[in-house]
């Protein structure tokens, strides 16, 4: 069976673009995210702490996850299970700020980038994106609060699954 | 599809393993999970699926450890294999094609609707 790579980047929410290439065509250049950009490290976390508030779910994505577990107690179950392990990675991530431990630093927020993203919490997966790129140059004071701007994102995304557990 | 195909889903995640295991069982498909690298190979040689999904940053063995013994194993070799991860630099997908992957799905980029097309076509190919 023939061997392929994909990388699947979405041409607006919810709709994905399949580009079939070969994984050794393509070099040594970072694979784009999920929204074209390239992969690579931020330069100036600063002022990218500063961004315009954005939905905490992307509906679409969320949608989809709604529309497969259409049964009640499962979708219940299911954020009930995406809440309290990520409140529990977020415990992690505080305290290896405070140190900092830059690989536990990565690793947990690695964990939490998945899981985040397989519910659509996009602010959540951008900053545990940064987390984990930058584990190793972040200074204590700086990781814990990029920490903290997880967990009040992390409320964010609780808030929007209440309102979005009440309507369906 | 016609045929129950059986499908290991390999995540240590328990929301995105339940996730994927309803996603794919919603769409006829036989599922068994595994929660690290080590349940995953125990699994995999004991009921031999048609088709392994593994994560690629997990407890004890990791993916690409889990991969090469699956390659490396005569009872296992032939079983398609596609990574779910995401690690995205050139070098991890180029790594895991030259393991002997079908298939390397970034997560960030996949719903659950993707990733039942991925396995269907996938199981489509192989039967």
């Amino acid at each position: 069976m023939k061997a392929r790579c994909r990388a699947y980047v979405p041409v607006e929410p919810g709709k994905m673009t399949l580009h079939a290439e070969s994984a050794h065509s393509r070099g040594t250049r970072p694979v784009h995210d999920a929204r074209g950009r390239r992969d690579r490290p931020h330069r100036r976390d600063r002022s990218r702490s500063r961004h315009q508030p954005t939905a905490a779910l992307d509906p679409t994505a969320f949608g989809t996850f709604a529309a497969i577990g259409d049964d009640a107690a499962l979708l219940h179950e299911s954020i009930a299970t995406f809440t309290s392990d990520a409140a529990e990675r977020i415990a992690s991530l505080r305290t290896a700020a405070a140190t900092p431990n830059a690989e536990v630093l990565r690793t947990v927020a690695h964990t939490l980038r998945g899981s985040s993203s397989g519910l659509g919490a996009a602010s959540m997966v951008e900053l545990c994106q940064r987390l984990e790129t930058r584990a190793s140059v972040l200074s204590a004071p700086e990781a814990v609060r990029l920490v903290a701007e997880l967990e009040r994102e992390l409320a964010r995304v609780r808030e929007a699954l209440s309102e979005r557990q009440h309507t369906s | 599809m016609t045929t129950r195909n059986r499908v290991l889903l390999v995540e240590d995640d328990r929301f995105l393993r339940r996730a994927g295991e309803v996603a794919l069982r919603k769409a006829g498909i036989d599922v068994i999970t595994a929660v690290d690298g080590e349940d995953a190979l125990r699994i995999a040689r004991a009921e031999t699926p048609d088709l392994i999904l593994l994560d690629v940053v997990m407890p004890r063995l990791n993916g690409f450890e889990v991969l090469r013994a699956l390659k490396d194993d005569p009872a296992t070799r032939r079983i398609d294999v596609i990574m779910l991860s995401n690690l995205r630099q050139e070098a991890d997908v180029a790594a895991a094609m030259a393991a002997g992957a079908r298939d390397y799905l970034v997560k960030a980029n996949l719903s659950l609707s993707a990733l039942t097309e991925a396995v269907g076509k996938a199981l489509g190919e192989a039967v």
